[in-house]
């Protein structure tokens, strides 16, 4: 189980993210909402090891990750928001890299890279630098990247951006195969209608303190709102979308 | 008729007497009316592009990586301004000097013109060069500006405007104290006449504004013949290579020329005796054609400069039209292909990869140091900042090399003297690739991406830096002594050249762990704060080490090569001492250790004294 407690992160006394606490158990897809600025990079970079709270612990199997950071990081797979990935390699040439990082065997490597790269549909452009990859195209090597090494944790931050609608179904279906084989995700993402239908339970953040935490049925069922759009629109949106609509057009003309 | 009336078709106000107009019966007269409206406003609108534009490229000329890192390029560029003013200024005077205290000019400062105007095109032509990536539009000018509503036209005239105003600033700004040296002693200064120092002012803008348009226009053509016919990608790969080249070249024979060794006095001497002589050989060194203008405009009557200046003039014509020609064709040519992936896999890039199956297999075989090394070779491969960096610093040895051969046969020593010099190139060149890559790998290549080494940081942190270090040995110092032994063999044979390019080797091996002893970082991935070195400061230590380092080993090497049997015990003595450091930073020093993504500012202030 990956658990989170009391985790806080400020910036220059601002806290970005404050005294959220969750668990997620093996087999379960947790969908982690919030609108831009509520804290959900924030954490994600926190459980994949690129920052440090500063205050609060993260638990992975009951021991805390700061004692053995190295054999936790091992565990996650991670596939962030932005794609900055280095443009200059080919992705053959990355997910090399990325596997020899982690230490996994020469020849098992390239079988598993030749297979991620075959069933991306990258076999053309295997060779070709980064830079010249669309955008959904990088999101690929990106995912290939964080499943290499067949981790036990994965973090998904928008892991469908960019995605055609095909790559996008085959994204679901693998992350729900994955919550079969027992992983656990934790799955961020802004398409709310994806994560109502994917995760059996969501967080919703806002303004870095969790205002929601349930499975989306009960959480159906305790606002007595029909879909997870309403839901959202009634804990966290504030603004009247309609007339900021109506005023962009006016600023246009 | 009110003077408000407005055109019924474009809108704009009509002037009284041009309401009359409507007098005319026809459509013909309104069609007119309204072509000239269009085009005097899209003419405004392009002037108004024109000018934006113009700005835009200029500025874009000070984010040269060469140079500077990110934003400090204007503030050198001053700096380099101001130097090469005061430089160009105190040869002048050197120059020049002799006509003020008594020797008469009765057109015989023509070849020291000449001498100091080659001076002046080599250094606008290494300024030329350092903006070499400038000079062309990019592909970052063709995504961001063709979806507008310009003209390419307009977008190739401002870009082609913008250099030409760097290069106008900096041939006037070369010229800011040499305008007064020359004015002052050549000018006849006695007689008071402030015309006459106008006019000599004036001749010296002219013909040294012309001159360094001219080097500007040549080099232009250079770059756009080449990208022409080797096309974007390869030139790419090569440019770098042609950009070091080009820049050893001008420092060197910009050394040469400011030591006026014995070479370069009988060179220009000879151009009296050619012209004595009617030589043709004196109307193809285009330093001569612009002397020839300046000497034209200060009134000189003799008829060798009129011709001088007519072919100066045709030859800056011709070159400016080559150059419009060119710039439209290359942009037509290579910007307007999309991209294309290079997916094929070529029988070269499969003997690549059988190669480094071996060599992984041999020499890589831990998993980090594959990535590790792999990495530094493809970001050297493909990064042009990390490329142009390197090259740099091993033109600055190449020019010291150069220097010194030249320096040794001008003195006419003997060949032993010679021999010392070429004992200590390897050393030389070695240091400054090691100092070289070593300040390159401090810039970082897209440093967010380093979030991948971050998450999958391993326990056993010395692989990193092992892998480093084989980066260097292996991809840097092997093919320079490889090929500094097919070099030598040619010199000393194959024996010798073979014990040379072996010390040299494994003392460049020793530098290189000395320098990267405590390295705490993964090459590329490190945020970069300039100016940390202190060069300003610590210069003269830099320099002393270099000396005390290229003589010391020079020295060493010379007595083992006169006694070849002790190569054996010097090669197990230092073996030794890298045994030891090696266990000492395996077991001590590399314990505890934390790789470096962050570089933090030395703070100015340790401590403040509170009770103050």
């Amino acid at each position: 189980m990956l658990e989170l407690r009391g985790i806080t992160k400020r910036y220059n006394f601002f806290p970005a993210v404050n005294k959220v606490s969750f668990a997620v158990k093996p087999g379960e897809i947790l969908g982690y909402l919030g609108p831009n600025r509520a804290g959900k990079t924030t954490t994600i970079k926190m459980l994949a090891g690129l920052l440090k709270p500063s205050s609060g612990e993260i638990l992975y199997k009951g021991k805390n990750i700061k004692k053995n950071h190295q054999e936790y990081k091992k565990r996650v797979g991670y596939v962030p928001e932005e794609p900055e990935i280095y443009p200059h390699l080919s992705a053959y040439d990355y997910l090399l890299m990325v596997g020899r990082l982690r230490l996994l065997r020469e020849k098992e490597l390239k079988r598993k890279i030749e297979q991620f790269i075959k069933l991306f549909g990258l076999s053309l452009d295997m060779h070709s630098p980064i830079s010249a990859y669309s955008k959904g195209m990088v999101q690929k090597v990106l995912i290939s990247s964080a499943l290499l090494h067949s981790p036990d944790i994965l973090l998904l931050d928008e892991p469908l951006s960019g995605l055609d609608v095909e790559t996008s179904l085959v994204i679901n279906d693998l992350v729900k195969k994955l919550r079969d084989e027992g992983k656990i995700i934790f799955y961020c993402s802004h398409i709310l209608e994806v994560v109502e239908k994917l995760c059996s339970r969501v967080i919703i953040i806002y303004k870095g303190q969790i205002v929601a935490d349930d499975s989306v049925e009960n959480l159906r069922d305790l606002m007595k709102l029909p879909s997870l759009v309403d839901i959202f629109n009634q804990l966290v949106v504030h603004e009247d979308t309609a007339g900021i609509a109506e005023e962009i057009v006016k600023a246009m003309k | 008729m009110s003077d408000k009336i407005v055109h019924p078709k474009c809108g704009s106000p009509l002037h009284k007497r041009n309401v009359d107009l409507y007098s005319w019966h026809g459509e013909t007269r309104i069609k007119i009316e309204r072509y000239f409206c269009k085009v005097a406003a899209s003419t405004r609108g392009n002037i108004i592009q024109f000018i934006i534009l113009s700005r835009h490229f200029f500025n874009r000329i000070f984010q040269n990586d060469f140079i500077a890192y990110e934003e400090e390029m204007k503030a050198k560029t001053i700096s380099l301004l101001v130097l090469s003013a005061s430089f160009f200024g105190y040869i002048s005077h050197r120059f020049l000097f002799l006509y003020s205290i008594g020797i008469k000019d009765v057109s015989i400062s023509w070849v020291d013109k000449c001498y100091l105007m080659s001076l002046f095109m080599l250094v606008i032509g290494f300024i030329a060069v350092l903006e070499w990536e400038n000079l062309f539009p990019d592909s970052r000018d063709y995504f961001n500006l063709i979806c507008l509503p310009i003209n390419i036209k307009t977008i190739l005239a401002s870009k082609f405007v913008s250099l030409c105003m760097f290069i106008g600033i900096f041939a006037f700004g070369i010229n800011a104290t040499a305008i007064t040296v020359f004015m002052w002693y050549l000018s006849e200064w006695q007689s008071t006449s402030i015309f006459l120092g106008i006019k000599f002012i004036l001749a010296h803008l002219i013909s040294f504004g012309l001159a360094a348009y001219f080097v500007f226009f040549i080099l232009f053509l250079l770059i756009g013949i080449l990208k022409a016919i080797l096309g974007s990608r390869l030139f790419g790969r090569i440019s770098v290579y042609i950009k070091s080249a080009l820049l050893t070249g001008c420092a060197f024979l910009i050394g040469l020329l400011f030591m006026k060794s014995a070479y370069t006095s009988y060179f220009f001497k000879l151009f009296y005796v050619a012209k004595e002589l009617y030589d043709p050989f004196v109307y193809i060194y285009p330093p001569l054609w612009f002397t020839g203008v300046y000497e034209f405009l200060i009134g000189n009557e003799d008829y060798y400069f009129a011709s001088l200046s007519s072919i100066a003039v045709l030859a800056i014509v011709l070159s400016f039209f080559l150059c419009i020609f060119v710039l439209e064709f290359n942009f037509r040519l290579h910007l307007l292909k999309t991209e294309e992936s290079s997916s094929r896999i070529t029988v070269l890039n499969k003997v690549k990869r059988v190669f480094f199956n071996i060599f992984n297999a041999i020499f890589l075989r831990k998993p980090i140091q594959r990535a590790i090394f792999h990495f530094i070779r493809l970001t050297l491969k493909s990064s042009n900042l990390h490329r142009i960096r390197l090259a740099s610093f091993i033109s600055l040895s190449v020019g010291i090399i150069l220097i010194l051969l030249v320096h040794q046969s001008d003195a006419q020593v003997r060949s032993s003297e010679f021999n010392r010099v070429l004992l200590i190139i390897p050393h030389i060149l070695s240091f400054f690739l090691i100092i070289g890559i070593k300040a390159v790998m401090k810039i970082p290549v897209f440093l967010e991406a380093n979030w991948i080494f971050r998450i999958t940081e391993a326990k056993d942190k010395q692989h990193y830096f092992i892998g480093t270090r084989k980066a260097i040995f292996f991809l840097l110092l092997v093919p320079l002594h490889l090929l500094l032994f097919v070099i030598y063999s040619f010199f000393w044979g194959i024996s010798i050249s073979l014990y040379h390019c072996f010390f040299s080797l494994a003392i460049s091996f020793l530098l290189m762990e000395g320098l990267f002893y405590q390295y705490r970082k993964i090459a590329f991935t490190c945020s970069y704060l300039p100016g940390q070195e202190k060069l300003q400061f610590f210069w003269l230590f830099y320099l002393a080490g270099f000396f005390m380092y290229v003589i010391s080993v020079s020295w060493i090497e010379s007595i083992l090569l006169a006694n070849q049997e002790g190569f054996i015990p010097f090669y197990g003595f230092m073996f030794l001492i890298y045994l030891f450091a090696r266990i000492y930073q395996k077991f001590i020093l590399n314990r505890y250790i934390n790789i470096k993504y962050e570089e933090f500012p030395i703070p100015v202030m340790q401590s403040l004294n509170q009770e103050a």
